[in-house]
């Protein structure tokens, strides 16, 4: 027992550690489902991958099922996660009803005889129906930004959100009003996996050999998707108006989503506009490209996240995780992460980013302070030890409603 | 050393947080006042305490969310201080606070007489903890056990003895404190714990703090019981005993400790 979590003790502490051990002993009779629709990729399934092995380790016997569905389910899941997010895509009566039977077909395969059921964002939404079959807590676990849905969709997703016991929301300002209880637990990075353990030197000198990336001169980084919404262009001209005072090189990095034709469109754009300028790098990095995502953070001088929108933004997490001084736009669960002047720069406009950027090339022992908040803000609030502690908390609150302290002696 | 008098033994324990949405959100000053006035008093508690908890460095300009975001995102300067320099120590009750912080917004409003709405996404959203309190293993009944169980606990149960106990018990001291001076008798150390502004320090370096007074307690002892198992008939026992000789310790103890 206890292998594998005792390896996070190293660093978290040891005490820190101990607590979650005796929050779990609490739980230690317990069962627990987790469902999401995707077992790779993505965030969830990541979270998951980590988290579930870790829950079974304390003692709390976990199952994860992912949903089943075909091509005209998921195109369906997929209209609702825009709608979420603000684009107006209506959802039919027919389109409804085939979300509906897949959850009900779903419901049939599984059973529902745990203590506590995890229903990771909408797409099983629906599973709420068996609630009155089973003994079992529900939670609906929401990762994305429901705070200014298209309205219709919402109302529909939202007839089932309140059956449930209690519902997650990975930032304040992500949720809604809702009749049921909500809690905030934000979402987390393993400091163990290849994406944010540390490196051998050899190993960064290796990748930056290979992209022709020059050590000794500062290096700007963004890494994400090439979407518009990470505003890859605006990175370019930020690095642009940077260049002119000081020198630098930019590499910006990430996959492309072959499914989304907006993330097709913009690469060459991005491409187009980094032409001629040797110092710009633009690297392509295909899936499971978590150790190279490391190096290039880790060989970083200065993290931008210039994004447009955001998520919670795991790539700052990991970002404040190395020390790496970050400069990022105020959207999503950004400004949870960067504190200004505290544990980074926010910014506002490309000009911002730029202006920050070079004073902090110019302040190195500042940029040095920032990483360096920066770090132990992730090392307490934002490791998968927190997640898994918060989640503990969470089932161990659903026994006390309306209570802000529960003494568990 | 043995007590003579009976000790009720010290538990330490462990408050770990979860944090609630209330769903409530002030896109402006009157509104961040109006949902203040009516919200649950746990709510007040996360947003002027959370900072002490969740950020171990100190953010010296704005230890509390309403100070935060009444300077930087409405950019309401002034009120933003006011709200940032409150001493939390003097606010024995959630209750008190909430006052202060309502009479600082509607003074600010009153003599402004503007009201500036935040652009959209930009709220203020109201968040409430709720705290899971769990006992640790450790349990000491003197100041050397008092000592190593320190050393050994998670940084949220010194927040939970030194910040959380005061709130919970509308009280002025600590729980260290008190324990310490109900049981031990040592005024001295009670007072000094007391005298830290844990407000003011990341919780590790509260921690540093208070091991220090006690580690210079020890000291203080050692060098007592040295000096009184000297008889005063010898020279030696003469001079350890002379005030001469005590300052001397003194001196050397403060080198010892970094000139404090």
């Amino acid at each position: 027992m206890y292998k594998r979590i005792l390896e996070y003790g190293k660093v978290i502490g040891q005490q820190t550690l101990e607590t979650i051990f005796r929050i779990a002993e609490r739980l230690s009779d317990k069962k627990v489902k987790m469902v999401n629709s995707t077992a790779v990729g993505g965030g969830v399934a990541e979270i998951l991958n980590r988290l579930v092995p870790l829950l079974n380790e304390l003692g709390i016997e976990t199952h994860w099922e992912v949903i089943k569905g075909n091509e005209e389910f998921f195109n369906i899941t997929k209209t609702i996660h825009n709608s979420l997010h603000g684009k107006e895509e209506p959802l039919t009566p027919q389109m409804k009803e085939i979300f509906l039977e897949f959850n009900r077909a779903n419901a049939e395969l599984m059973s529902f005889n745990e203590d506590y059921i995890f229903i990771h964002d909408p797409q099983p939404i629906a599973l709420i129906e068996e609630r009155n079959n089973h003994k079992a807590r529900w939670i609906w676990r929401c990762h994305i930004d429901v705070s200014s849905p298209f309205e219709p969709v919402w109302d529909f997703i939202k007839s089932y959100v309140e059956e449930y016991d209690v519902s997650i929301f990975s930032a304040p300002s992500f949720a809604r009003e809702l009749k049921i209880p909500q809690y905030q637990i934000a979402p987390s990075i393993d400091p163990l996996s290849q994406k944010n353990r540390e490196v051998h030197p050899r190993e960064i000198e290796n990748v930056l050999e290979r992209y022709q990336i020059d050590p000794e001169r500062s290096i700007i980084t963004q890494v994400s998707r090439f979407d518009k919404l990470k505003d890859p262009l605006g990175v370019i001209e930020t690095y642009k108006l940077v260049k002119k005072a000081t020198d630098c090189q930019l590499i910006l990095a990430g996959g492309t989503a072959t499914d989304d034709p907006e993330s097709v469109e913009i690469l060459p754009q991005v491409l187009s506009r980094a032409e001629g300028d040797p110092d710009i790098h633009i690297i392509e990095l295909p899936p499971n490209s978590d150790l190279e995502v490391n190096i290039l953070q880790r060989a970083s001088t200065i993290i931008l996240q210039k994004s447009l929108k955001e998520g919670f933004a795991l790539t700052v997490t990991e970002a404040l995780w190395k020390k790496k001084p970050v400069v990022a736009s105020a959207v999503g669960g950004i400004p949870l992460q960067v504190i200004h002047n505290y544990t980074g720069l926010l910014v506002h406009s490309i000009e911002g980013a730029a202006f920050k950027i070079r004073y902090l090339l110019n302040n190195p022992a500042l940029a040095k302070r920032l990483g360096e908040n920066g770090y132990q803000h992730v090392r307490h609030n934002f490791l998968i030890t927190r997640h898994l502690r918060d989640y503990l908390l969470l089932l161990i609150a659903l026994d006390f409603p309306n209570q802000h302290i529960i003494n568990l002696g | 050393m043995a007590q003579s008098r009976k000790v009720t033994p010290f538990r330490f324990y462990t408050s770990v947080p979860l944090v609630e949405l209330t769903g409530q959100k002030a896109k402006n000053l009157k509104e961040l006042k109006e949902i203040i006035e009516a919200i649950d008093g746990s709510s007040i508690y996360f947003h002027t305490h959370h900072y002490v908890r969740e950020h171990h460095f100190f953010s010296e300009e704005y230890p509390s969310d309403f100070a935060y975001w009444v300077a930087e995102v409405l950019q309401e300067k002034p009120l933003g201080e006011k709200l940032a320099i409150l001493d939390l120590r003097n606010f024995p009750t959630i209750r008190s606070l909430r006052e202060k912080i309502l009479e600082l917004i509607q003074d600010y409003l009153d003599k402004s007489g503007r009201i500036r709405d935040v652009q959209p996404g930009l709220e203020f959203h109201f968040c409430k903890t709720v705290s899971v309190i769990i006992s640790t293993p450790y349990q000491t009944s003197d100041l050397s056990e008092f000592r190593k169980a320190l050393e050994k606990v998670d940084i949220h149960s010194l927040y939970y003895h030194l910040m959380e106990y005061r709130i919970r018990e509308s009280g002025e001291s600590n729980d260290f404190s008190t324990w310490i001076r109900d049981n031990l008798e040592k005024e001295n150390i009670a007072k000094a714990i007391e005298d830290l502004d844990p407000y003011f320090y990341p919780l590790e370096e509260t921690r540093e703090k208070i091991l220090k007074i006690l580690a210079r307690e020890r000291y203080f002892e050692r060098v007592k019981e040295k000096i009184s198992s000297y008889s005063t008939a010898t020279e030696v026992g003469k001079f350890l005993k002379s005030k001469k000789a005590f300052n001397r310790f003194k001196d050397g103890f403060q080198r010892l400790m970094g000139g404090e």
